[in-house]
C-alpha cells in the first residue's frame, strides 16, 4: 500500500511540470478518437431510425417488382392477398418543358391512389402530395423546379400528354435522394401513364405491386411458398425486413469504410504518441537512475510513468470522444440528400464507450514500447551515462508489439463486426507498416555509406540527421507513408 | 571488477581489498580512468563484482538481485552527487522527502522540513531545483541523503561543481553532519584539500590500490617524530 502511495504521488508530482507535454503527445489521438466516434454515433442514430421508419421505407408491408407485367396466374395469386393494394409503373424518358422550351431526362412514377401505405410523399405545398392524384397533375421534383425554374402552375409534357404542376417535390417515399440530380422523380396518378403513350413493346418499365396486409399475415411463410414461382415470373419479393436488410447492408459496407479509415487516422496519431512518448520516457532516464540509487524498485518506476501516460491517455480520449459526439451533430446536415430517412441525432454512448476504449487501448499499447525502456534503467548510469544494460530488451519488444497487431485487431472487429475484415486489415497494416519500416532502415543506411565525405557542412548536418543514434526516419517515413496509403485510398 | 568491451573483457579494478568501519570519514582519489566510480559503484550497492565479495553494512550484495539492492540503499546508504542529481519536477521538499517515502515513513514532511532548515533552506521548501543556486541545491542533496538516516553515506565529487565559497560551506556542512549522525562518509574527490580532511584516504592507481593512509595515524606519526 505505502508502495502504491508513493507510486502514484510521485506521478501526480512529476506529472505537474510535465502536463502540456503529456498533453502534446495525446492530442495526436484525438482526431482519430473523435473520427470514430463521429462516424459511429451517426451510424447507430441511422439504424434506429431505419427500424423506427422502417414500415415508410417501402411504403407498403409487401412490393412485389419487375420489368414485366405480372402475368394472369401471378395476378390471380396477388388478387388473393388481403388488405389494400395498390399499383405504380416506373420509367426513364424525356420529359418537354413549355415555359421553358427545354427538355430533361426525368424518372416518371405513375402511382394509384392509397400508396404510399405508410410515410407519406413531401411536397410543397403539403396538399400537393394528394392533388395530383385526382387529375393530370405533376408533381416535380425539387431539383428540376430549381433547375428550370419552374413554378406550381406551370406545364410539363411526358410523352403525349401535359401535366400540370401543382407542387414541388421535396422528399419522402419514393423519392431517390441522390439519383433525381441524374433523374429527377416526376409523379403522376396511375390511371394517366397509358394516355402519355409512353409504355409500348420494348418499353423499360418497372412494374411495381404494394400490399397493406393485416397485422396477423404471415408475409415470411407466404414469401417462402411463392417465392420460386414469382421469381420463374421474373418478379422480386420484398418485404419491409427485406428492405432494411438492404440498407442496413449497403450502410454496412460505407460504414465499414469510414471505420476503417478512422482507425488509420487513430494509428496514425498513436505513432505520434509513441514517438512522442520515446522522447518523454529518455528525458526521464536520469531521474529513473536517481530513484533507483534511492532504493524503488524497476517495476514501480515504471508504474509511475505508465501512470501518468495512462491518466493522459484517458483524458485525451474522453477529449476525442467528446468532440466526436459534438461533429456528429453535423453529418446529417451533410449526408442528409443521400438518406432514406431524416437522422435524429441523439448521443450514441455505445459509440463514445467504443471510441473511448479503442483509443486509450491502442494510446497505451504503443506507449508501452518505448515505456518498456525504463525497466532496464540501471542506477549506475547516475554515474556514468554511458553505462549500457545488459539486459535483452528484444523479447519484450516482440511482446509489444504482438500486443498491439492483437489491439488492432480486436479494435476492428469491435467496430466492424467482421473477423475476416478486421484481419485482412491488420495484415495489411502490419505489411504496410514492415514495408515503410524497411523503406528508412534503407534510406537511414544508403545515407550514411553514400554521404561523401567533402560535402558541404550544412548538407552533411542534414544527411547525417537521418542516421544519427535516436533519428526519427522510421517514425516519419511510416506517418507519412501510412497517411499517403489513406488518401489513395480515399 | 571486468567489463565486455569490444570483443574482450576490459578489467577495471583489481586486487582491490580493504574494509571500512562505521563512523569512517574516508577518501578515495585517484586520477581519472583510476576506477574511483566503478569502486563506487561497487562499494554502494549500484553494481555486483566480477569476482570477489563486498559487505555492505552486514549484507553480501554478491548474491542479491537489483531489487534487493535498493531495498538496502534505501535503509542504510545515502549518495551526493557532483551534478547534485535533483529531481527538477519536485519541489526542495519532495525531493528531500524520497527516500523517507519509499520507506513508507509518516513523518516524512516533519523530517524533510527540519533537515532543509538544518541546511539553511527553510525558506526554500517550495522551490524547484531550476530556482535554486548550485551551493543551495547541493545543501538540498545532502539534505536528501540525510534523510533516511543512513549507516554509510557515498559522496561523488560532492563540491566539483561548485565555486570555493561554496564549497567550503558544502564541506563544512557534510563534516558536521557526519559528526552529529556517526554515518560512514566516503568521499570520492580530485581535491587534495578536501582528502586531507578525512581520517584515510585511499589512493587508486591503474585499477590498484596504490596506497591506504591514516591520516590520523600519519600525523601522529609525524608529530612523534
Amino acid at each position: 500500500m505505502n508502495e502504491l502511495r508513493f507510486i502514484l504521488i510521485m506521478a501526480l508530482r512529476d506529472a505537474r511540470k510535465n502536463y502540456p507535454r503529456l498533453i502534446l503527445f495525446i492530442s495526436s489521438v484525438i482526431v482519430g478518437i473523435a473520427a470514430l466516434v463521429a462516424i459511429n454515433s451517426f451510424n447507430y442514430n441511422l439504424r434506429n431510425q431505419i427500424d423506427k421508419e422502417a414500415a415508410s421505407l417501402l411504403g407498403a408491408d409487401l412490393a412485389i417488382t419487375g420489368n414485366i407485367p405480372a402475368d394472369d396466374s401471378i395476378g390471380r395469386i396477388m388478387q388473393y392477398l388481403p388488405g389494400e393494394k395498390a399499383v405504380e409503373k416506373e420509367l426513364l424518358s424525356m420529359a418537354y418543358l413549355p415555359s421553358t422550351n427545354e427538355t430533361q431526362f426525368v424518372r416518371i412514377k405513375a402511382v394509384s391512389s392509397g400508396f404510399p401505405f405508410y410515410g407519406k410523399i413531401k411536397s410543397r405545398p403539403e396538399e400537393g402530395a394528394e392533388l395530383f392524384r385526382n387529375g393530370q397533375y405533376a408533381l416535380v421534383d425539387e431539383s428540376l423546379m430549381i433547375q428550370h425554374d419552374l413554378h406550381p402552375g406551370d406545364s410539363i409534357r411526358l410523352g403525349k400528354s401535359f401535366f400540370e404542376i401543382v407542387a414541388t417535390l421535396t422528399g419522402g417515399v419514393g423519392s431517390i435522394g441522390l439519383s433525381s440530380a441524374v433523374a429527377p422523380t416526376v409523379f403522376i396518378a396511375e390511371n394517366y401513364i397509358d394516355s402519355t403513350g409512353l409504355i409500348q413493346p420494348g418499353s423499360l418499365v418497372n412494374y411495381a405491386y404494394y400490399f397493406k396486409l393485416p397485422a396477423s399475415f404471415k408475409i415470411s411463410e407466404w414469401k417462402k411458398e411463392y417465392k420460386n414461382l414469382f421469381e420463374a415470373g421474373n418478379l422480386r419479393i420484398e418485404s419491409i425486413q427485406d428492405r432494411k436488410s438492404n440498407l442496413n447492408r449497403g450502410f454496412d459496407f460505407l460504414n465499414d469504410f469510414l471505420n476503417l479509415t478512422a482507425i488509420i487516422a487513430l494509428l496514425l496519431g498513436c505513432l505520434g504518441v509513441a514517438s512522442g512518448i520515446w522522447i518523454y520516457a529518455r528525458s526521464k532516464y536520469r531521474d529513473i537512475a536517481l530513484l533507483r540509487c534511492l532504493g524503488i524498485k524497476a517495476m514501480h518506476a515504471f508504474w509511475i510513468y505508465f501512470i501518468q501516460i495512462a491518466i493522459t491517455a484517458m483524458v485525451g480520449s474522453i477529449a476525442g470522444a467528446s468532440l466526436g459526439a459534438f461533429i456528429q451533430f453535423f453529418l446529417p446536415t451533410v449526408f442528409q440528400e443521400f438518406l432514406p430517412v431524416t437522422v435524429d441525432t441523439a448521443i450514441s454512448w455505445k459509440a463514445l464507450v467504443q471510441g473511448c476504449t479503442v483509443g486509450f487501448v491502442m494510446s497505451i499499447l504503443f506507449a508501452l514500447i518505448p515505456l518498456a525502456s525504463l525497466l532496464q534503467i540501471s542506477p549506475l548510469q547516475i554515474l556514468r551515462q554511458s553505462f549500457e544494460t545488459s539486459a535483452n530488451p528484444g523479447q519484450r519488444k516482440v511482446l509489444f508489439y504482438t500486443g498491439i497487431a492483437a489491439g488492432l485487431l480486436l479494435s476492428t472487429w469491435w467496430l466492424t463486426g467482421h473477423w475476416m475484415t478486421s484481419i485482412l486489415f491488420t495484415l495489411a497494416v502490419v505489411v504496410l507498416y514492415v514495408i515503410l519500416y524497411l523503406i528508412a532502415v534503407m534510406l537511414s543506411r544508403g545515407a550514411k555509406k553514400l554521404l561523401p565525405a567533402g560535402a558541404a557542412f550544412s548538407l552533411k548536418q542534414g544527411i547525417s540527421n537521418l542516421f544519427r543514434p535516436d533519428n526519427q526516419t522510421a517514425t516519419i517515413i511510416v506517418t507519412i507513408g501510412m497517411g499517403t496509403a489513406i488518401l489513395q485510398v480515399w | 571488477m571486468q567489463y565486455p568491451s569490444g570483443n574482450g573483457m576490459l578489467t577495471v579494478l583489481e586486487q582491490i581489498d580493504f574494509s571500512i568501519s562505521e563512523g569512517d570519514l574516508v577518501s578515495i582519489t585517484g586520477p581519472s580512468g583510476s576506477g574511483k566510480t566503478t569502486l563506487l559503484g561497487l562499494c554502494a550497492g549500484l553494481d555486483r563484482p566480477s569476482q570477489g565479495n563486498i559487505w555492505l553494512c552486514g549484507s553480501l550484495i554478491n548474491d542479491m538481485n537489483e531489487d534487493e539492492r535498493a531495498a538496502l540503499r534505501n535503509r542504510e546508504v545515502g549518495f551526493i552527487f557532483q551534478n547534485f542529481q535533483l529531481i527538477p519536477s519536485l519541489t526542495a521538499l519532495e525531493n528531500v522527502m524520497i527516500p523517507l517515502e519509499l520507506q513508507g515513513r509518516k513523518d516524512a514532511i516533519t523530517v524533510a522540513t527540519s533537515l532543509l532548515k538544518n541546511t539553511g533552506l527553510g525558506d526554500r521548501l517550495d522551490h524547484y531545483p531550476a530556482q535554486l543556486s548550485g551551493g543551495e541545491q547541493q545543501r538540498v542533496a545532502i539534505a536528501r541523503a540525510f534523510s533516511n538516516s543512513p549507516r554509510i553515506l557515498f559522496a561523488d565529487e560532492p563540491t566539483g561543481n561548485l565555486d570555493y565559497e561554496n564549497a567550503e560551506k558544502i564541506q563544512e556542512l557534510l563534516f558536521a553532519l557526519n559528526k552529529e549522525k556517526g554515518t560512514t562518509l566516503i568521499i570520492i574527490t580530485h581535491d587534495p584539500e578536501l582528502a586531507s580532511k578525512t581520517h584515510r584516504q585511499i589512493k587508486l592507481k591503474g585499477g590498484k590500490i596504490y596506497s591506504d593512509i591514516s591520516i590520523a595515524n600519519s600525523l601522529k606519526t609525524m608529530a612523534d617524530e
